[in-house]
C-alpha cells in the first residue's frame, strides 16, 4: 500500500512536470497572444484588480486630504457653521482635480501627436517578483492593443506591450532586463541601444550600449527612440544621461540613463496602437 | 478551514500581491505573501494535496505575471512537496525549525528565479546580487510563514482532501 502510494505520488509529480514543461514550450512559441490559461486568469482577475487599484488610489487621496484638514479648518474659521459641508466639498474637489490634472496631461500629449492612434489605460497590477519589471493595464485585444505597442506617459516612454489578453495587457518597462530599445542622443545624434538589466533595474536605471567610442554624449543629454528597430516610433523621450563610461574593451561607450518615467507611481498610461 | 476557505484565502493573497503589495518594498525586496502562505498550508498537508496546492498556486501566479509560463508552477510544486515531506519529521520540533526550513526554501526558490531571469535575459549572472536579494527575501518570507502558520493553527483542523483528516 505504501509502495503504491509512493508510486502514485511520483506518477503525479512526473505527469504535472511534463504538463508544466509543455506549457512552457507553448508559452515560448506563442509570442503574439497570451496562452488560454493566462487569458482566462487575466480576464477573471482584471475586474478585481481594477477594483483594488481604484480603492487604493481613493484611500491614498483621502488620507492626503485628511492630513490637510487642520489647514482647511483654520482658513474657514469665519464659516464654522458650514465647515462640515465645505470639508466634504473640498475632498470631492481635490479628488476630481487630481484626476483631471492627470487626464489633462495625457490629453495634451495625445493632441500633440494627432497622427498617432492612442488609447488611455489604467495600471491595475504590477509584477510580484524581485527580478522582473512589468505591470498590467486594463486594455487588451478587445480595445485594439497588440504585442509590441509602445506604452507612454506624459513624461516619456514607459515600455512596450509583451502579452495581450482580451481585456488586459502586460507591459515590460524599459528597465526590465528582457527589453532593448533603439535610441539616439538628441544633441549629438549618436545612436545606441537602451537596455535594462537586473542590477540597474533595482535602482530604476537603464544603460545605453554600443555607442561609438568617438561619441560626444555627456551627462545631461536627452535620449529618445531612434525608430530603427521598428518596434518603437522615433522621437519618444526615454530619459537623461547621468554618467558615461568607456567599456572594458575600449571599443565602445556606455551611458547610464535615468528614465523619465517614475515606475513606482504609474497609474495612467497611453498605448500607441 | 475548508478547501473553499483555503482557496479563497489564496485567491485573495494572489490578488493583493498583484495589486497593492507589488508596490511595497521590504528591506529592498518585493513583498511576496503568496509563497509563504502556500508553504504554511503545505506543511500540514498530505503529499498529494501539497503537490496540487503548489501546482495550482504556481499556475495562478504564472497566469497573472509576465515571463515564460510555468517557472512558478515548477518551483511552487516541488518546494511544496519538499516542505511537506521534510516537515512531517519536524512537526513536533517547534515553529523555529519549520520557519528555518521555510527560509531555506524561499532562499533557494528566489535564487533559482534570479538565475533563471538572468539566463532568459541573456545576461551574465550576478551571483552576489542574487544571493543578497534571496537572503533578504528569505528572512521576510520566514517571518510571514511563521505568522501564517500561527494564524492557520488557530483555525479548525482542516480537511485537505475529502475523507482524509489531518492528525494533530
Amino acid at each position: 500500500m505504501k509502495r503504491k502510494s509512493t508510486k502514485g505520488i511520483f506518477v503525479t509529480l512526473i505527469f504535472l512536470t511534463v504538463l508544466i514543461l509543455t506549457l512552457m514550450a507553448v508559452s515560448t512559441l506563442s509570442k503574439d497572444r497570451a496562452m488560454l490559461i493566462s487569458d482566462f486568469a487575466g480576464t477573471v482577475a482584471q475586474p478585481f484588480q481594477s477594483a483594488i487599484a481604484f480603492m487604493s488610489d481613493k484611500i491614498t487621496e483621502g488620507v492626503q486630504v485628511i492630513a490637510g484638514a487642520p489647514m482647511y479648518a483654520r482658513e474657514n474659521e469665519e464659516l464654522r457653521l458650514r465647515i462640515a459641508q465645505l470639508e466634504e466639498a473640498a475632498r470631492d474637489i481635490e479628488t476630481y482635480k487630481n484626476e483631471n490634472d492627470r487626464l489633462r496631461e495625457l490629453l495634451d500629449m495625445k493632441r500633440n501627436s494627432p497622427a498617432a492612434d492612442m488609447i488611455g489605460a489604467t495600471v491595475i497590477a504590477s509584477d510580484i517578483g524581485n527580478w522582473t519589471n512589468t505591470f498590467t493595464i486594463d486594455k487588451g485585444s478587445n480595445d485594439g492593443v497588440s504585442v509590441g505597442n509602445a506604452v507612454l506617459t506624459p513624461d516619456g516612454l514607459a515600455g512596450c506591450v509583451s502579452e495581450v489578453g482580451l481585456t488586459w495587457a502586460k507591459v515590460q518597462t524599459i528597465i526590465d532586463a528582457s527589453i532593448s530599445v533603439g535610441a539616439v542622443c538628441g544633441r549629438t545624434n549618436d545612436r545606441g541601444i537602451v537596455e535594462g538589466s537586473l542590477s540597474l533595474s533595482r535602482e530604476n536605471r537603464c544603460v545605453m550600449n554600443y555607442l561609438n567610442k568617438s561619441s560626444t554624449i555627456v551627462v545631461g543629454d536627452n535620449v529618445e527612440t531612434s525608430g530603427i528597430s521598428g518596434t518603437f516610433p522615433p522621437g519618444l523621450f526615454i530619459g537623461k544621461v547621468i554618467s558615461v563610461e568607456t567599456k572594458d574593451n575600449g571599443l565602445s561607450v556606455a551611458a547610464l540613463i535615468e528614465p523619465a518615467v517614475d515606475f513606482s507611481n504609474l497609474s495612467e498610461v497611453l498605448v500607441r496602437r | 478551514m475548508t478547501n473553499a476557505s483555503k482557496t479563497l484565502l489564496l485567491a485573495l493573497a494572489i490578488l493583493l500581491q498583484t495589486t497593492l503589495l507589488g508596490r511595497i518594498s521590504v528591506f529592498g525586496t518585493s513583498l511576496n505573501i503568496v509563497f509563504p502562505l502556500m508553504l504554511s498550508m503545505a506543511v500540514s498537508a498530505e503529499i498529494t494535496s501539497a503537490i496540487y496546492l503548489g501546482f495550482l498556486c504556481g499556475l495562478a501566479i504564472d497566469a497573472l505575471t509576465a515571463g515564460i509560463f510555468g517557472i512558478h508552477s515548477l518551483i511552487y510544486m516541488y518546494f511544496a512537496v519538499a516542505v511537506c515531506f521534510i516537515s512531517s519529521t519536524l512537526y513536533d520540533k517547534g515553529m523555529f525549525l519549520r520557519s528555518l526550513l521555510s527560509a531555506l526554501v524561499i532562499f533557494i526558490s528566489e535564487f533559482l528565479l534570479g538565475v533563471w531571469t538572468s539566463l532568459i535575459a541573456q545576461e551574465s549572472i550576478l551571483w552576489a546580487q542574487c544571493l543578497n536579494i534571496s537572503l533578504r527575501t528569505a528572512l521576510v518570507g520566514a517571518v510571514l510563514f511563521a505568522a501564517f502558520s500561527a494564524l492557520l493553527a488557530r483555525m479548525k483542523p482542516f480537511r485537505l482532501t475529502r475523507g482524509i483528516r489531518i492528525e494533530r
